[in-house]
């Protein structure tokens, strides 16, 4: 990083330490003097040698007194081996020469003179090593002082890359969060629906454009007070007060509300708005909410399309299925004159012909009304087994037709349950009429109430054909029909079991089957105890066998 | 002998209702659009009318409506046999006090006649 460049290296740190290594122990100077005297003194023990004076007391002060302390164990060693051949010679002269008192003395205080230069020297060189021990440590600490300051430089020194790192990082960090804020400003702006949030007090504190136009916000709202904005009407034409505003019941009840309203814009259009309001909770405390409009004019105009479209079809279809239906019957009444037989059956054909046609129109106008979620729920307290009843009542004809016999079993205390009866027996009618078409003659059909747990469980069973197990993932499934029933019954049309799945789970209850081929089938479907809520739909649904 | 008003704008089915009530032993009325009906109601007071939904000229509905500001017409017995099966309309004339609505292909022309009998015994009584 270039950053780095600008900081100053731990070398010229070092460098900056003062020149300790120049003040040396005795200089050229020194050096010269040292060997005059080093000279005069071997001049003197030569002299000693031959005079046997005094002077070494002399040469010895003048030692101590002028000798570099370094040289002096140098130049000592030399003046001891010169002392050592002078005495020595001296001794001999002795062995050789009569004993004299001065001789005596001389060589004693030779002997004292030596030993007392060694011990001097001895103290001298001590106290050298000393100082220079002392120096080391000096040197020692200085370097400590030194490479402590240098950990500091290089600390600061790291501090500051961090530093500069940082504020990098901010920077781009500042730069990353503006483009996303502007993106999600682009987002916000150019979403399809109309968004905006306001504070805990309600006052406006973001809205995009689409929010604005399609309230008509000419002015800046924000900071203001948002359902004083605008004027909402209900679907029944009242204004809707403060208190009733989305966001107002959003911030109220903490929780999200999802209600369409009228809103009357200054060309007199009215225009119907979807506004999901949503409060918005940091940790667990509403701070705010946010509200999403959307323009459903459009939805609720093609829905009202489809509603007239199934309306005129089935008008269109029924009626002339209801003149083929009525001259039929009239026909086999003899209304115009008795009939044959043979002419009696052609008649009965077209008279079983038109009523799979009415039934399959009914079919498809029912699950076009499913399908559009329009259907019209109204549960009321109902006995399944006494419903199961009235249907097989209606079905007796049908059970006689092909002997098969009806076994109806509840078990004992089931309550009366809220549910749509007439939805329900449109469940049973369509499972029972299977069961019969796709039993043989002589099979056994059986209903079987229960309550497990908090469910209401309806079992229907038959000992008839089965579905083939690699067609009962499709059994469900809009138009169709397993081949081995399209062989037996050309009679249906593949949408009974796609509608009455849509109807158990409409009514909060599902719905599942076993089979074997050639044992039977046997279907479950389950509804709530607790019942189903009503609902307000458009349509109800038309009798269908199918 | 009680009359019947038909107003139907489907011939084959004015036709087959017709037959089948005046074979039943009903002086039949005959309307084949909303106008025509409410004036021959008006003007023949039958005992009962049956009445279609969607009519040429004036619907049923608001045939309806002008035959109950009518004062014979505020209690003359009605029934809807429409092909129009959804529940907005059923409460419609059920608020308008019809004595039944009758989807045609649910409906045996033998059952609409056992109905029409229902109804007309009623009133007798």
């Amino acid at each position: 990083m270039e950053v780095q460049k600008e900081v100053p290296t731990p070398n010229s740190l070092i460098s900056a330490k003062p020149a300790l290594n120049n003040k040396r122990v005795g200089s050229k100077g020194m050096k010269i003097i040292n060997s005059v005297i080093f000279s005069i003194a071997l001049g003197m023990a030569a002299s000693f040698f031959v005079t046997g004076g005094y002077i070494w007391i002399f040469v010895f002060v003048a030692c101590v007194f002028f000798l570099s302390s370094e040289d002096v164990m140098n130049w000592t060693l030399l003046l001891v081996v010169a002392l050592f051949i002078s005495v020595g010679l001296h001794s001999l002269g002795l062995l050789l020469l009569p004993y004299s008192p001065e001789t005596i003395f001389n060589f004693f205080l030779s002997l004292l003179i030596f030993i007392g230069s060694m011990l001097f020297f001895q103290h001298k060189k001590e106290k050298q090593e000393k100082l220079l021990k002392g120096k080391v440590e000096y040197l020692r600490n200085e370097s400590v002082v030194e490479g402590f300051l240098q950990k500091r430089a290089l600390e600061l020194e790291r501090t500051k890359i961090a530093m500069t790192r940082m504020t990098k990082d901010v920077l781009e960090e500042r730069d990353r969060l503006e483009k996303e804020k502007a993106k999600a400003t682009a987002i916000l702006q150019s979403m399809g629906e109309g968004l905006f949030a306001t504070s805990l007090d309600g006052n406006v504190i973001l809205i995009n454009s689409v929010a604005k136009e399609l309230l008509e916000l000419k002015e800046d709202v924000l900071g203001k007070l948002i359902h004083k904005a605008y004027v909402l009407y209900d679907e029944d034409g009242n204004v809707v007060p403060d208190e009733k505003q989305p966001i107002n019941i959003a911030l109220k009840t903490a929780g999200e509300i999802n209600n369409t309203y009228v809103f009357i814009r200054r060309d007199g259009k009215k225009i119907s708005l979807n506004i999901t309001a949503t409060p918005i909770k940091q940790r667990s405390q509403v701070i705010g909410a946010i509200g999403v409009i959307r323009d459903i004019t459009k939805e609720r105009e093609v829905d009202r399309m489809k509603t007239e479209f199934i309306s005129l079809a089935s008008h269109q279809l029924r009626t002339p299925l209801s003149a083929i239906k009525w001259f039929t019957e009239m026909l086999i009444a003899g209304d115009a004159g008795a009939l044959n037989q043979e002419q009696s059956d052609f008649a009965k054909n077209i008279g079983d012909s038109t009523e799979r046609m009415i039934d399959l129109v009914n079919s498809l106008l029912n699950i076009s009304r499913i399908e559009s979620g329009r259907i019209i729920i109204n549960p009321e307290p109902t006995d399944l087994k006494k419903l199961v009843e009235s249907i097989a009542t209606e079905l007796r004809v049908k059970f006689n037709q092909k002997k098969q016999v009806f076994v109806l079993s509840a078990h004992d205390g089931l309550p009366k349950i809220n549910i749509d009866p007439r939805l329900i027996t449109q469940v049973y009618l369509n499972l029972l009429t299977n069961a019969i078409k796709y039993s043989p003659e002589g099979g056994e059909i059986t209903v079987i109430i229960s309550r497990k747990n908090e469910e209401i469980i309806s079992q229907v069973s038959d000992n008839g054909y089965g579905i083939p197990k690699d067609q009962q993932g499709k059994v469900f499934k809009k138009f169709f029909r397993a081949e081995n029933a399209v062989k037996m019954e050309t009679d249906g049309t593949g949408l009974g079991l796609y509608l009455i799945k849509a109807i158990v789970e409409s009514s909060k209850g599902k719905i599942w089957f076993e089979s074997e081929e050639g044992k039977g089938t046997t279907f479950w479907f389950s509804l709530p105890v607790a019942g189903v809520t009503p609902k307000k739909g458009e349509v109800t649904l038309d009798s269908s066998s199918s | 002998m009680k009359t019947i008003l038909i107003i139907e704008d489907e011939r084959p089915l004015l036709t087959a209702l017709s037959s089948k009530l005046s074979n039943a032993g009903f002086s039949i009325l005959q309307a084949t659009d909303g106008e025509t009906g409410l004036s021959t109601a008006l003007e023949k007071h039958p005992d009962l009318i049956l009445l279609d939904i969607v009519l040429p000229k004036m619907d049923g509905l608001t045939m309806l409506d002008m035959l109950r500001r009518d004062d014979w017409g505020k209690t003359a017995p009605i029934i809807v046999l429409t092909n129009l099966s959804d529940a907005a309309r059923f409460e419609e004339s059920m608020r308008k006090n019809v004595f039944d609505y009758l989807i045609k292909t649910d409906w045996k022309i033998e059952d609409v006649v056992i109905k029409v009998k229902e109804k007309l015994q009623l009133h007798d009584a």
